[in-house]
């Protein structure tokens, strides 16, 4: 009976035991076929080895002693986690503290999402939302010359315009009603088309104010001199006017 | 050696492990191997051979390094030798390994980073020698990536030396098959490589 693929191997390895050995080599020596085997084991393993052996790199000059030093040094693993957790947690507190900062929001959408109190996605209205404001506005400085242009005029809405004795020019409406841009002598106020009332006060000191809707001028102030559109309740008493932003 | 002068070392223990018995009573050995000798035989008897499978195993000579150096560290650590050293450092190795490849965050610092004198004091490879010597390279390191894992693990276990028992105890093979096993990973290693790259 021939050696079998295990026996070959363990012949080959010196993994037989010595009984089994001696078994092998006796059987060996009267079987040209499983000589055979065994030399083509051999000779494969040897050049399989010989192309494994071209890829090796030196190793390193490590000394036990250097390996035992580094194994009793004090292991700071834990201390490095937890000071990573201490640095994420510092983190996200600041980042929850900030004025202004959307995190809150957010916190407050997911809890209460998750808590199923609410079922709209996170990025909607949470229970932790800061109430919104009741207006929005902008103030600028008037400058020398300044012309506050509303882009579309509006069926309903008004510009409601006081003097005062402030140093800036201030523009409220309602939230979501416009959106404001300033540059150069000049207050763009993309109103939408909404019909929201608009609150602006001009300082009695400014040189040149000029309101325009579209390219309707609706008001003018020039040093202490005001005009403005004629309308039914733009009364001009103590400052105040009224202006309706409808095409004329 | 730190701490070898103490004993005469592991492989003549057994001159301190006379035991007698006297009257019924056993005396004990006179002197025992410190864990920290018997460490130190084992990493001289093992690291280099550790390192050439790890280094066979990743392509990664460096990462090969680090994953050995921190294989016998947490041996170290242990504080004692477990039953079969030399496949729990195998299986520590490939463990870190696996790990290493899944996240590729962590790179020890080497404690010597040079490499071995013994390159240098080879002389040079002519250009030629060093074409075909990296060409050689290149097509053994894409028929190891190619084969199996386990077959990959065992050919190179093997090939370092290591005893069928320590195979398949590090790869959780039954060791009565591991010649058989070894025998379909040679030639699996040898078809790729032809069919690859024709006959070596």
């Amino acid at each position: 009976m021939h050696l079998d693929e295990e026996q070959v191997q363990r012949l080959l390895h010196g993994e037989l035991l010595s009984g089994a050995e001696a078994s092998a080599r006796e059987h060996l020596a009267g079987c040209v076929d499983c000589r055979r085997r065994v030399t083509e084991a051999e000779q494969e393993e040897d050049e399989v080895y010989a192309l494994l052996g071209t890829v090796d790199d030196p190793p390193p000059h490590v000394s036990a002693g250097a390996i035992a030093a580094r194994a009793r040094a004090p292991d700071f693993t834990w201390v490095r986690r937890v000071a990573a957790v201490l640095l994420a947690v510092g983190v996200a507190t600041a980042a929850y503290a900030v004025p202004g900062s959307p995190l809150p929001r957010w916190v407050g959408a997911f809890v209460g999402w998750v808590g199923g109190r609410q079922a709209s996605p996170p990025s909607a209205r949470g229970p932790m939302q800061a109430p919104e404001p009741r207006v929005a506005g902008i103030a600028v400085s008037p400058g020398q010359r300044l012309v506050i242009l509303f882009t579309s005029p509006q069926a309903e809405g008004r510009a409601r315009v006081s003097l005062t004795d402030g140093t800036e020019v201030v523009v409220r409406a309602p939230p979501g009603a416009a959106a404001f841009t300033s540059g150069v002598d000049q207050l763009v106020i993309d109103d939408q088309a909404t019909s929201a009332t608009f609150e602006i006060q001009i300082p009695r000191a400014a040189p040149w104010i000029e309101i325009r809707v579209g390219g309707d001028r609706i008001f003018l102030k020039e040093g202490p001199r005001v005009t403005a559109r004629a309308s039914g309740d733009s009364t001009g008493a103590a400052g105040f006017y009224s202006l309706p932003l409808a095409p004329p | 050696m730190e701490g070898r002068g103490l004993v005469q070392g592991y492989g003549k223990a057994p001159a301190g492990l006379r035991a007698r018995r006297r009257g019924g009573v056993r005396a004990l050995p006179e002197s025992l191997p410190s864990f920290h000798d018997r460490f130190v035989d084992l990493f001289d008897a093992h690291f280099q051979r550790l390192y050439r499978f790890m280094n066979r195993l990743s392509g990664e000579p460096e990462l090969a390094a680090d994953l050995v150096q921190e294989a016998f560290v947490k041996l170290y650590r242990r504080g004692s030798l477990p039953d079969a050293p030399e496949a729990w450092l195998i299986s520590v190795a490939m463990n870190l390994f696996r790990n290493e490849k899944s996240t590729r965050s962590r790179r020890l610092k080497l404690l010597t980073p040079a490499r071995s004198e013994g390159a240098l004091s080879d002389p040079p490879p002519s250009p030629e020698e060093a074409v075909q010597g990296e060409d050689s390279r290149r097509s053994v390191r894409i028929t190891l990536d190619r084969m199996p894992e386990r077959e990959r693990r065992m050919l190179l276990l093997r090939a370092e030396g290591y005893r069928y028992r320590d195979i398949a105890a590090a790869l959780e093979l039954n060791e009565a098959s591991v010649g058989v096993l070894l025998a379909r990973a040679r030639r699996a290693f040898r078809k790729i490589y032809e069919d690859s790259f024709g006959a070596p």
